[in-house]
């Protein structure tokens, strides 16, 4: 577990072609406790995956600062892991070896074959272990990118739209077994969505981002009780109230962002 | 209900009918019995063509069974044994030869910006240029032996090789580069593990069309110049109006030829099955 400090945190993009600056993010300042699961849900364009790239290492701040356990993020870490919405795995090796893939890529760490097993077990692969990614469905390839971003034992567990490419009932069942990993692995979790439901079904807190540049609008506390699996967490009477909530903050984006486009597209 | 049947429900996954596995035999033997009736119904209307009315003279386009005797002929004189293994030697160097400089220039060029800038125009230029052409100039070069034929092998196969391993390189999944880099991955050990495998399939896909590639640059190295392999033999035959031999020499080549694609291509399937069925997942 760690915490993280996102502080005046501003990230921009060179578009060499128009000579301008893209601000992607714009004055970010969010605490993330330790152990806490924090969802971001925005528009296109709000600069959700620029936030995640910057926490994982990728980009580099033009301003501001991030911390993980007080320590600044200059580069990708093992202390930080990152499951990808379009899998990310190699699909020459099992699921065993993309698995171990996450291992390798870093010099220092060492993981024994019983780690592995212990994780493929934990999210749910035993059988499976020498299993191609083309022979896995959807659900069973992202299980397989969160055992991987697991066994390195980060500190920090970064998603990035894991769920988006699954179909619905295999999106709620990864929810309730991720919120059963999260639990059993006590990690501090930023997390990634379009999805109003699948934040409030997640999240500790939620972070409702504005487009262009991306800033933070209103963070919303989800008082739900835990475990939320265990429970039909849609029909209950908090549900809809956080709901209506996120989605006025971010009907009011989606029309602004709307426009935007428009605008741009005329010009 | 009877006693049981509630636990009796149907597994996931039946082994296939029996009626379904034949039926699929039955298809491919079928499309197997298709494409020998064509080449044997193609054979006989040239025979009775060519053989029995006689539209063209034999003498500049024989009949299959004058060339099948040909065949015979060269076979049983030991003409074939005298020239075979010369080309088949010339063609071994120099595909050998091909591949190692081609996989290697090809991993060099696409990973580099700099070397793919700088050669990369290079290797398509010499793809570009009809190879044939320079066959008189290697004589110059190296002299009668067997040394201007292999260089030609070489050539002919070299590009092949070399393009296809450069693009393999370059169309790496950058989701994947992403996801080494996050797990820690420095530039060297994402070459190795991201990069290299990757580009497999596509060093495979090279290697393939370098032995046809290789045997047309056999041929027409040796059909100038040499006194021996398969070239030499089409020439002497043809300059002595045995235009039999001639087609009975190339048939050779051309089975030759398709046995090595074969080869390379039952290994490409094995090498990268995960490729093959990944489209369909």
């Amino acid at each position: 577990m760690a915490r993280i400090d996102i502080e005046r945190l501003t990230v921009e993009y060179e578009l060499a072609e128009r000579r301008q600056r893209l601000v992607a993010l714009w004055n970010i300042d969010l605490r993330i406790a330790d152990g806490e699961f924090v969802v971001m849900v925005g528009p296109s364009g709000c600069g959700k995956t620029t936030l995640i790239n910057a926490i994982a290492g990728l980009v580099a701040p033009a301003e501001g600062r991030i911390l993980v356990d007080d320590r600044p993020v200059g580069a990708p870490g093992p202390d930080r892991a990152l499951v990808f919405q379009e899998y990310a795995l190699l699909p020459w090796r099992t699921t065993w070896g993309n698995i171990r893939f996450g291992v390798e890529m870093q010099r220092d760490l060492t993981v024994s074959d019983d780690e592995i097993q212990q994780v493929i077990d934990l999210v749910g692969l035993r059988g499976f272990e020498r299993s191609y990614p083309h022979e896995l469905s959807g659900g069973m390839r992202q299980r397989v990118g969160l055992a991987r971003a697991l066994i390195a034992r980060p500190k920090v567990l970064l998603m990035d739209e894991p769920f988006a490419a699954l179909d619905a009932m295999t999106r709620e069942v990864m929810q309730g077994e991720l919120e059963g990993i999260i639990a059993a692995t006590r990690r501090t979790v930023f997390f990634i969505t379009h999805s109003i439901d699948e934040a409030i079904a997640l999240g500790d807190r939620i972070v409702v981002a504005t487009a262009r540049p991306g800033r933070i609008k209103e963070i919303i506390e989800v008082d739900l009780p835990r475990p939320r699996r265990e429970y039909d967490v849609k029909s209950h009477p908090g549900f809809a109230r956080l709901r209506e909530r996120v989605w006025t903050l971010l009907r009011d984006e989606a029309v602004v962002h709307a426009h935007q486009a428009h605008a741009d597209g005329a010009a | 209900m009877a006693v049981g049947e509630e636990i009796l429900a149907p597994p996931a996954r039946l082994p296939a009918r029996a009626s379904t596995l034949r039926a699929r035999r039955r298809r491919t033997l079928t499309q197997v019995g298709v494409v020998i009736g064509e080449v044997v119904l193609a054979l006989l209307v040239w025979e009775i063509a060519v053989g029995s009315l006689r539209l063209v003279e034999p003498i500049f386009f024989p009949p299959p069974s004058a060339i099948g005797a040909a065949f015979a002929d060269l076979l049983s004189r030991g003409v074939f044994a005298d020239h075979i293994p010369y080309s088949l030697r010339n063609f071994a160097t120099g595909y050998v030869l091909a591949a190692v400089v081609g996989i290697t220039a090809g991993l060099a060029i696409g990973s580099s910006y700099a070397l793919g800038r700088l050669l990369g125009p290079v290797a398509w230029s010499l793809y570009a240029m009809p190879w044939i052409s320079i066959r008189p100039a290697t004589t110059i070069w190296f002299g009668f032996g067997a040394e201007p034929i292999i260089f030609l092998v070489f050539l002919a196969s070299l590009l092949p090789v070399l393009l296809n391993t450069m693009s393999g390189v370059r169309t790496v999944d950058p989701a994947l580069l992403r996801a080494g880099r996050v797990f820690g991955g420095g530039r060297v050990q994402l070459w190795w593990k991201v990069v290299l495998p990757s580009a497999v399939p596509f060093v495979l896909t090279g290697l393939r069309l370098a032995v046809i590639s290789g045997f047309i640059g056999l041929l027409v190295a040796e059909l100038v110049g040499s006194s021996r392999g398969f070239g030499a033999l089409v020439a002497i035959a043809s300059s002595r109006f045995r235009v039999e031999e001639a087609f009975a020499t190339i048939a050779l080549l051309v089975a030759i030829s398709v046995t090595g694609v074969r080869a390379v291509g039952l290994l490409e399937r094995h090498v990268s099955v995960w490729r093959t069925r990944s489209s369909s997942a």
